[in-house]
């Protein structure tokens, strides 16, 4: 078995015919048979040399595979970049691994630390950057304490064995110069953080592709921590050497980071749009749970001054204490899990249900809209004064009840996450003279003077009919509350990378207390509102959710009696969007 | 000569109201048609049409599948189509233009306004 051969199957999975794979997986496992059988017998002379040698076919097969995998996520970008950054990490420790073969060669004791070490950590560094190019769901902000609290138990347990076993012994030992003493604790910790850094990965939701990929790549990082607390303490002691049995477990981790890279299939650009993703299950739940007894049982070890026989008993009642927890919290989130599929399941009937009653509304509004519609246009003579007027109440009063359906289902359609925001790079005076040229009638009746102060060569990135409807709903209002011969102003500028809108009214004002609560649903200033302005109570909670849809910010100021001024940003086109305009 | 329109939907009441706006207002000579059915009837026994103006949700042959079967005969391969739906929304829009229609009206429409409405996205 050679180094070729196991690259050329690592590198012919990249076709989507399984049997490659196949042949693929079965060189690891005949070439890690291979090594072990080695380990055993050493039926080859120059335990040295040819121990460090093993490790560099590994490296390369990880290296290859990596590579293969991000050319098969060409149409994923985070994807692509995650195993670009692992193709990173396996390149320099084949280099790493190659200078150490150097070294066994040239001196039976080779030095330490060396040019190896360096490129030895630089692995570290770049698969914590992997680890942070892994694509994951969004949590609340409930989740992110509970997945920092996880975490940082995972850290805590993986760090108390790590500062017992290593970092302790290591820094207790001194007298190797502060360097070699830096280099060597390096190690531990850079396993350290790299835990820290899957345990993040694992206990949030990632696309299904890389599910599998994600479990061998914490195999191997198992494997890579067991090895580094042997070899960074063996290494300072002089104890160590390349060929030791310690190196098996080197060999399994990059063989595992293959057998990772080959589990990527190719990847299709919805892996990683989120709503595709599987809800995230309470798989990784066990790990905070289970490293507290594993870690704190070890520490009863050296504490007992037996490290590997310890007190059994204390050790064994720990692991069950945790194993009966981490069941405990398995069950909790499986109910919990079970309970949000429901609640989708329901939140689905729900929107379902609203829209079919918009339509049923919507068909006799249109007769009655229509024949109302028709008698005050005068189609059927001229009505007298008295019916004409009754007419129009009617025809107001029937727009007003279908501007109240049109509202709830577009709230409805923004809860349900089904508002698709069509982004494309526009001038922002466009949008606001489109906004203008709808409302322009209602204040031409209100007899309000409309005004604009918008920079011209302002270019926004956003879906341009929302925003329109975010600068009708906001010039509605300011020109309901306007007095007679007063004038509203729409502004925008840009402003701290982002383009700021304002309107702004000479209106009666919004008392301070109610500055935030008229964004609420159904919340008008005045609760008489309603049916002297029209309505519905959801124009301004509608316009902030679509501002904050764009990732922008909406918000109120106003001085009771003097006026109101609504300002929103939008973010500004970048340079790479600027080709559309 | 006015131009002929066909106008599908199975609500009586606003078959009634949508005539009289199109014919009164817009003069267009309207023939109304109460299903998909009869709409493929009437274009088969009483064309020739210069547009139809068709309901999309409706009992038996909805609108997409009535425009469907018209693209595939001869008589209305040609035959501008566009659509009022009481089902409003960006997407909706967006996939109902996908099955070849030329535009779409919202319901509920204004009767004093539609036949400009219709006259706007016949002239696009």
């Amino acid at each position: 078995m050679s180094a070729v051969e196991v690259n050329q199957a690592g590198g012919s999975a990249a076709t989507p015919r399984f049997t490659s794979a196949r042949v693929a997986v079965a060189s690891l496992a005949a070439y890690f048979a291979i090594y072990l059988s080695w380990q055993a017998f050493h039926w080859l002379p120059g335990r040295q040399q040819l121990g460090q040698a093993f490790l560099i076919p590994a490296d390369m097969a990880a290296l290859c595979a990596t590579w293969m995998a991000a050319r098969r996520c060409e149409s994923a970008l985070r994807l692509r970049s995650f195993w670009r950054w692992m193709s990173a990490a396996m390149a320099t420790q084949t280099v790493a691994d190659i200078f150490l073969l150097k070294y066994n060669i040239q001196y039976d004791q080779p030095p330490f630390p060396t040019v190896a070490d360096a490129f030895f950590l630089a692995f570290y560094v770049l698969l914590l950057g992997a680890l942070l190019h892994v694509p994951v769901a969004p949590a609340t902000r409930a989740k992110r304490v509970r997945i920092l609290l996880d975490g940082a138990i995972v850290v805590l347990g993986g760090g108390a064995v790590v500062w017992y076993f290593a970092l302790g012994p290591i820094a207790k030992a001194g007298g190797q110069g502060t360097l070699a003493m830096a280099v060597s604790l390096a190690y531990p910790v850079g396993d350290l953080v790299l835990l820290a850094g899957l345990a993040a990965v694992l206990l949030r939701s990632s696309p299904p592709t890389l599910k599998v990929a994600l479990l061998l790549i914490a195999g191997a990082m198992i494997a890579s921590i067991a090895a580094d607390v042997v070899y960074g303490y063996g290494v300072l002691h002089d104890t160590y050497k390349s060929g030791d049995p310690i190196d098996t477990l080197y060999v399994l981790e990059f063989l595992l980071f293959t057998l990772a890279a080959l589990s990527q299939r190719t990847a299709r650009p919805d892996d990683e749009i989120l709503g595709n993703w599987s809800q995230p299950t309470p798989r990784a739940s066990w790990m905070p749970y289970m490293t507290a007894p594993i870690g704190f049982g070890l520490l009863i070890g050296v504490e007992s001054g037996r490290p590997f026989f310890p007190d059994l008993s204390l050790v064994l009642i720990l692991t069950m204490i945790g194993g009966l927890v981490a069941a405990r919290q398995y069950l909790a989130l499986r109910e919990l899990a079970a309970a949000e599929a429901k609640l989708r399941h329901s939140e689905g009937v729900k929107d379902e249900f609203i829209s079919v009653v918009g339509h049923e509304l919507r068909t006799p509004l249109t007769s009655i809209r229509g024949s109302l519609g028709l008698l005050e246009g005068g189609v059927f003579g001229e009505l007298s004064q008295e019916a004409g007027s009754m007419v129009t109440l009617a025809v107001a009063n029937t727009d007003r009840l279908i501007k109240l359906i049109n509202d709830i289902l577009d709230i409805e359609r923004m809860d349900a996450g089904r508002l698709d925001l069509d982004l494309a790079p526009v001038k922002a005076f466009e949008l606001v003279g489109n906004a203008m040229q709808i409302v322009q009638m209602t204040a031409t009746q209100a007899q309000v003077t409309l005004n604009t102060e918008v920079s011209e060569d302002l270019t926004i990135s956003v879906d341009a009919d929302r925003v329109i409807q975010v600068l009708v709903n906001l010039l509605g209002n300011a020109l309901k509350f306007s007095p007679r011969w007063s004038t509203v102003t729409v502004a925008a500028r840009p402003e701290r990378g982002h383009a700021l809108f304002s309107i702004e009214d000479t209106g009666r004002g919004i008392p301070g207390d109610r500055l935030e609560t008229i964004f609420e649903r159904f919340r008008q200033v005045d609760s008489s509102d309603a049916r002297e302005k029209g309505g519905s109570g959801l124009g301004l909670a509608i316009a902030r959710d679509i501002v904050e849809q764009h990732g922008g910010r909406m918000w109120a100021e106003s001085e009771v009696g003097q006026g109101s001024v609504f300002y929103f940003t939008l973010a500004l086109v970048g340079e790479d969007d600027m080709d559309g305009v | 000569m006015s131009s002929r329109l066909l106008f599908v939907d199975d609500e009586d009441a606003i078959r009634v109201i949508a005539a009289i706006s199109l014919e009164r207002i817009g003069g267009w000579k309207v023939i109304a048609a109460a299903s998909g059915q009869a709409a493929l009837e009437a274009l088969q026994d009483d064309g020739p049409f210069d547009a139809v103006l068709m309901d999309v949700m409706m009992p038996g042959l909805d609108g997409p599948s009535t425009l469907e079967r018209m693209r595939d005969g001869v008589v209305a391969s040609e035959l501008p189509v566009i659509f009022l739906t009481a089902k409003a929304g960006d997407s909706e829009r967006e996939r109902l233009l996908s099955f070849g229609a030329k535009g779409v009206i919202a319901k509920p429409f204004d009767p004093m306004t539609l036949s400009e409405q219709l006259r706007q996205i016949l002239e696009r």
